[in-house]
This record gives C-alpha cells, sequence and structure tokens, in this order.
C-alpha cells in the first residue's frame, strides 16, 4: 500500500477537513513538510483547511496587525 | 530552488490564516477603543522579553559557534538586533501611559499563560535543542503593520494618536529589520534538521500566538458582561 501523503494524514487526523480543496501551491507545501512537522501541526490542533480557506477573513482594504511586531 | 526564508516564511503562512482570524477579532473588535489598552498591555507581557530572550539566543548561539556554522552565522545578528529592539517595551508602556495607565499598574498585571507559553518555549528550542529555533519566532512576530490600517485604527478609536506611537513606528523600521532577518536567513547553512526546527517552532508559536489574542478577548469580553 502506498504511503500516505501529507495532505492526507491530515485529513486523517482532522486538521484538513476532507472536503476542502487546497491549492496546488498549498498542497506542495503541505506534503513538503517533515514528519516532525506534520505532528506539531496535529498536536497544535490547527484546522488548517479552515485556516487557509479564510485568508481573506476579517479586514478591509488594508490588512489589520496579526503579530506584536517587537 | 526556495531560499532558506522562503521556505520558513511558506511554512508561516500554511498556519497565519489562524492567527489572523484570532487577531481581527480583536483589532475589529466593536469596542477597540476600550479594549486597545488590554492589547498593548498584552503586547507589553510579551515583548519585554524580546532583548533578553535575544541576548539567550546569541549565548547559546556564541557557545555552540567554535563547531557550529550556523550558530556562528547567527551570533552578530543577534548582538546586533538587541540592541535595536531596546526599550520598545519601554514605549509600549508609554503609549499605555497616554491612555492612563500607569507603568506600575501594567507590570502588575497577571499574564496569560499562553503568553508565558509563548515566551518560554523560546528558552527550551534555544538552550535544549538548537538556538536556529528562535528564528521562526521572530519571523512571525517582527510583521509589520499598515500604517494605512493603523490610522483608520486612530479614527475608528478616537483614540489619541500617541497611542499608537509604537505601532507607526513598527510600520516604519520593521521593513527594514524583515529585509535584515531574511539576508541573515538565507545566509545560514541550514540542513532538513534546521528547517524541521523552524517549521515545529513556527507551527507552535502561531498557535501559542493566537491563543494570547484569544485569551485577551475572552478576559475583556468576561469583563464587559460582569461590569466590572
Amino acid at each position: 500500500m502506498a504511503a500516505k501523503t501529507n495532505v492526507q494524514q491530515l485529513q486523517k487526523a482532522g486538521i484538513i477537513a476532507a472536503k476542502h480543496n487546497l491549492t496546488e501551491a498549498d498542497q506542495a507545501k503541505v506534503n513538503g513538510l517533515t514528519d516532525n512537522e506534520v505532528s506539531a501541526l496535529i498536536s497544535a490542533r490547527q484546522k488548517l483547511g479552515d485556516a487557509l480557506l479564510k485568508k481573506t477573513a476579517k479586514g478591509g482594504k488594508f490588512p489589520h496587525p496579526d503579530s506584536f511586531s517587537y | 530552488m526556495q531560499t532558506n526564508s522562503q521556505r520558513l516564511r511558506g511554512k508561516i503562512e500554511l498556519v497565519r490564516p489562524r492567527l489572523r482570524q484570532a487577531a481581527g477579532e480583536v483589532w475589529h473588535h466593536p469596542r477597540l477603543a476600550e479594549l486597545f489598552p488590554e492589547l498593548l498591555a498584552t503586547v507589553h507581557s510579551v515583548i519585554r522579553a524580546t532583548v533578553p530572550t535575544l541576548k539567550t539566543a546569541e549565548e547559546c548561539a556564541r557557545a555552540r559557534a567554535a563547531e557550529d556554522p550556523v550558530c556562528a552565522g547567527m551570533v552578530e545578528y543577534l548582538a546586533a538586533h538587541a540592541v535595536e529592539e531596546k526599550d520598545h517595551d519601554e514605549w509600549t508602556l508609554d503609549d499605555l501611559e497616554t491612555l492612563g495607565v500607569k507603568r506600575e499598574d501594567a507590570w502588575a498585571r497577571v499574564p496569560s499563560p499562553a503568553a508565558a507559553a509563548l515566551v518560554g518555549v523560546q528558552y527550551y528550542w534555544m538552550r535544549h535543542v538548537h538556538p536556529v529555533a528562535y528564528l521562526s519566532y521572530q519571523a512571525i512576530m517582527e510583521n509589520p503593520p499598515s500604517p494605512e490600517f493603523l490610522e483608520q485604527a486612530v479614527e475608528r478609536t478616537g483614540l489619541p494618536r500617541e497611542a499608537f506611537a509604537t505601532q507607526f513606528l513598527h510600520a516604519t523600521v520593521d521593513p527594514h529589520h524583515v529585509a535584515d532577518f531574511d539576508r541573515l536567513v538565507d545566509s545560514l547553512p541550514l540542513n532538513e534538521w534546521h528547517h524541521s526546527i523552524l517549521g515545529v517552532n513556527a507551527f507552535q508559536s502561531v498557535e501559542l500566538l493566537a491563543q494570547v489574542y484569544e485569551d485577551l478577548l475572552c478576559r475583556f469580553e468576561t469583563k464587559i458582561r460582569d461590569g466590572a
């Protein structure tokens, strides 16, 4: 049986919802992650599919700050 | 072929929407004028650790520099950047004072556990794994705000522009810091192990920073609900 891709592993863990179609570029980024990075995403329970689809969520013409810009 | 910095930023972009969502709930809050002092106090709770963590990263890198070319490549940059970041936490306290919050009151606040965890994990990675990990924290944190957005926030809140002074300063200065940072990361002889550490810490740090925003909002809304 072929090894699972990172996208498949993250879908199985619920980190990427199966219904979400990631762009080819995002799929390539995700599939390029190491096993440790995939584990870190699963550990953090980040809903990657939702997050990627919310790239345009909130904000108007100018983006709001998202870090503390130390 | 991607550069080191492009590879790191590509990973952060995968999870940054989570952070943008959490930060957006704060910055677009209908009561931002009341929330803003809380936001500045939260910022201060994290950035008070900037220079100390940079110095620790430098010490850890210097200790390994003779045998480790990645560490050797970081030492000078970290030392210089600690100087550039000096007093930014004090400037945030100045901004708070324009809003009537005394310095001692800002220091007396108990920071959120997420803020402590966000900073604390950096010490773990750089002291007990490898100081290169600190660079993903820096890549996440040093993301310049848009001056146009800040102007809108001043107008929307009706707060004095001086309360946003440090934010405006970062909007001007940070793009240069980002360019310097990318040059440093691209100059380092990183292997897959280093890249993996950078990615793991980036994912963890983004999640923790998102939790810092969520804690801030939760505390604020609880206070409003309880009429405090």
